[in-house]
């Protein structure tokens, strides 16, 4: 994961790039747990409202995988396919994860 | 030139960050709000010259928060933005809501390019301000999404929409943050008005702090504001059922309003009826004693009187006597008045003399005086003169009333021709228009819709009986009766009777002294004292009579007399017997004995509706307790001598 790329393609600085994503992973932590609550109790409106307010963080930030899977969430669930909807959400998840180790990385790496 | 002050509202926090860093480095204001409610509570002392919207957020949406904000006076011209990916995902004409411009969501350095290229030409005058394009859509490269969420959204509010009862939803805090069509109708406001307001700011001050109470003691357990103790608002009386709501993200509240109005407005009604129907029955229970009580009474004085000299002194006392059991008869007569549902005893008469009398009486002793005009060509008119007597001076003593330094009431009667086209709402024909026109003080507007109501009284004293009865009595004659006024002018009540198409029968000389009958009469009646007395009343007018206690011993005792060759020739019954046989069955087994038997009914229910229709039950004659010698020896005259009853065609 590129961060300086990422904040090179946004036009903004390293720093700041970096404080927008701390705070995008801990409302991502927010609405990830939310939305797997929802799809465990099959509540599709609030499924949509989780994985729109993921994909619209992502697509500012230009975390393009998360955007994507959390369109697919979306999509799937307004057809009522739950499942399809969690394996979705798993991606998200995954990718998020991700995300978490290399920012826990660089700032290891920063402080160090 | 000095840069715009900014205003960015979105429940992003990523974006409020960025938005901020952005502008206030290009050296612009900015301030930001995480939800409709919160910028709504800004504007309120910050006065931006653009504000960025996100559409899709909770409690207000953009779209709602840009329609509030236009009505806002000093924001008409505020530059709005909407900026959202939900935008541009689903096509919305954001011109609709109110907003300027429209930029798509997407990465950072895109939208960003975008938000400072609007500011830019704004600064520089060159923004096309009538563009209706979505600034940056065509840089996205992802367009599904949330179509279903918004049409979700849209849907459910479609569904709220058009239900009847009223559904707000309130934050934690009580501020409304959606209002459905019925809700805004029920507050009686625009959702601009009512949208960020504080819940418990639509009700009365001695309402609030009952609301508040509960509203801090949900504690996530629905409760209710039932019919048993209603709000007011907006001069509807509702109920409410409030449903706490929540989830992870936020904690809100449903109130469900039901409009209960009508439904209380009818129980109160109810109410009122069966009160004056109980009131009614224990009148008419009272009144029929007391008549039978007053029937024994003036029986004997009657007697006396008959048996006194007139120059005697014990006849000048038997005189003053029988003048206060008038009096008794009067107030008995008043009881059934409020024992309402008895049709009125009605006969054809000249109108002039029942008014003059009812007016002076009831200003006897009064400050005020009467000036009439009564027109020489008065119709007859078909009248209960004893509620009719009541009515008129009902409205005397309220004009009287209302002019405690005294003045002149007058009394207006003719003869009118209602056409069809007329807007009173009275059948065309011939009717006597009374009118009644005092100095007093005036009602004001606001209870001259509830005067004629039940109870309804502003005055301290005041049973608020006296214009009800009037609309009563004027409505079982088949009239109208409808009233103006202004407050310190005075107050104008018109009545309107329709004339009578019987002939008016002029009222014999009363005799005191009997005629001679002669004859046969079966006296029914259960009260030992009535026999007695009126036994005693008929044989003095010459009659034999018979007695029996109840309608069966009165059939045994008629068909007997048949049998025996002594008929009857005239049957008096008391219309009720306790536990027994009473005139009103009994006719029924006479009619079929003999069908031109000449039976007279006689009771102290003088509301009762055989009496004042007898003939249909076939009775040819009625006599209403108490009565005099005079009127019990012209009753049974005038059955005796002939079956046609007075005015009847």
């Amino acid at each position: 994961m590129d961060f300086k790329e990422l904040a090179k393609n946004s036009d903004l600085e390293e720093e700041f790039f970096l404080e927008l994503v701390r705070t995008f992973l801990k409302l991502c932590a927010f609405d990830l747990d939310n939305l797997q609550s929802s799809i465990d109790m099959g509540n599709i409106q609030k499924i949509n409202e989780y994985a729109h307010s993921i994909k619209g963080a992502a697509i500012n930030l230009g975390f393009k995988n998360i955007s994507l899977a959390a369109v697919e969430i979306e999509k799937n669930a307004s057809e009522n396919r739950l499942d399809e909807a969690a394996s979705f959400a798993n991606i998200v998840k995954e990718r998020y994860e991700e995300i978490e180790r290399a920012f826990k990385t660089l700032r290891a790496s920063k402080a160090g | 030139m000095e840069k715009k002050k900014i205003l960015a509202v979105d429940n992003n926090t990523i974006i409020l960050k960025f938005m901020t860093d952005l502008l206030v480095k290009k050296g612009y204001r900015v301030l930001t709000a995480k939800d409709g409610l919160l910028a709504l509570d800004i504007l309120k002392n910050y006065t931006p010259d653009v504000i960025f919207i996100d559409l899709i957020m909770p409690n207000i949406n953009g779209a709602k928060l840009c329609k509030i904000i236009r009505g806002m006076p000093n924001l008409k011209n505020v530059y709005i933005v909407i900026l959202s990916a939900a935008a541009m995902e689903s096509q919305e004409n954001f011109t609709e809501f109110g907003a300027n411009a429209c930029i798509a969501k997407s990465q950072f350095k895109i939208m960003g390019r975008h938000i400072l290229n609007v500011l830019d030409s704004l600064d520089q005058a060159t923004h096309d301000k009538s563009a209706k394009e979505i600034i940056g859509l065509k840089n996205i490269s992802s367009r599904e999404i949330t179509r279903e969420l918004l049409a979700d959204k849209e849907h459910f509010e479609a569904i709220l929409g058009n239900i009847s009862d009223g559904v707000l939803e309130i934050t934690s805090d009580a501020r409304i943050v959606y209002a459905n069509d019925s809700a805004l109708s029920l507050i009686g406001d625009s959702e601009e008005k009512v949208i960020a307001l504080n819940f418990v700011e639509l009700f009365y001050e001695n309402d609030r702090k009952r609301i508040k109470d509960l509203l801090e003691n949900l504690d996530g357990v629905p409760q209710i504001i039932s019919e048993d103790s209603p709000l007011t608002v907006n001069g509807k009386q509702i109920v409410l059922n409030f449903l706490p709501i929540k989830d992870k993200k936020q904690e809100t509240i449903l109130v469900i309003i039901r409009d209960v109005s009508e439904k209380k407005h009818r129980e109160l009604q109810l109410i009122q009826t069966e009160k004056i129907e109980s009131v009614g029955i224990l009148a008419g229970g009272i009144a029929h004693d007391f008549n039978n009580i007053l029937t024994g009474i003036l029986g004997n004085v009657s007697l006396a009187k008959v048996y006194a000299k007139p120059e005697d002194k014990v006849f000048e006392k038997l005189m003053t006597a029988e003048k206060g059991i008038f009096r008794a008869k009067e107030l008995t007569r008043q009881l059934l008045t409020f024992a309402r549902g008895g049709s009125p005893i009605k006969k054809p008469i000249l109108i002039s003399d029942l008014l003059k009398n009812s007016v002076t009486f009831a200003l006897t002793g009064s400050k005020a005086r009467c000036e009439f005009s009564i027109s020489d060509d008065l119709w007859p008119v078909e009248v209960d003169e004893e509620q009719l007597k009541q009515a008129i001076e009902n409205l005397i003593i309220n004009a009287d009333q209302a002019m405690s330094e005294g003045g002149i009431i007058h009394v207006l009667v003719e003869s009118i021709i209602q056409r069809v086209k007329d807007v009173l709402p009275l059948q065309e024909g011939k009717y006597i228009k009374i009118t009644i026109r005092d100095q007093g003080s005036g009602i004001p507007k606001e209870h001259l819709p509830k005067i004629f109501d039940l109870y309804f009284t502003t005055k301290q004293q005041g049973s608020g009986l006296g214009l009800a009865t009037v609309y009563s009595i004027i409505k079982n004659h088949n009239g109208y009766i409808t009233v103006e006024s202004e407050l310190g002018v005075g107050t104008t009540f018109y009545i309107y009777l329709p004339i009578s198409k019987r002939e008016i029968i002029a009222k014999k000389e009363r005799k005191e002294s009997p005629l001679a009958g002669k004859g046969r009469v079966l006296l029914m009646d259960d009260e030992e004292m009535i026999r007695e007395s009126v036994g005693e009343m008929i044989m003095s007018l010459g009659y034999k009579v018979e007695f029996a206690k109840d309608g069966a011993e009165a059939i045994e005792e008629y068909k007997k007399a048949r049998r025996s060759g002594q008929a009857f020739d005239v049957v008096i019954m008391d219309l009720t017997i306790p536990g027994g046989m009473g005139g009103k069955e009994a006719i029924k087994k006479f009619l079929e004995i003999d069908p031109e038997i000449k039976a007279i009914v006689s009771s102290g229910y003088s509301n009762d509706p055989i009496m004042a229709n007898f003939t249909r039950y076939g009775f040819k004659g009625v006599l209403t307790k108490p009565f005099q010698i005079s009127e019990l020896n012209d009753e049974i005259h005038r059955v005796l001598i002939s079956t046609k009853v007075p005015g009847e065609s």
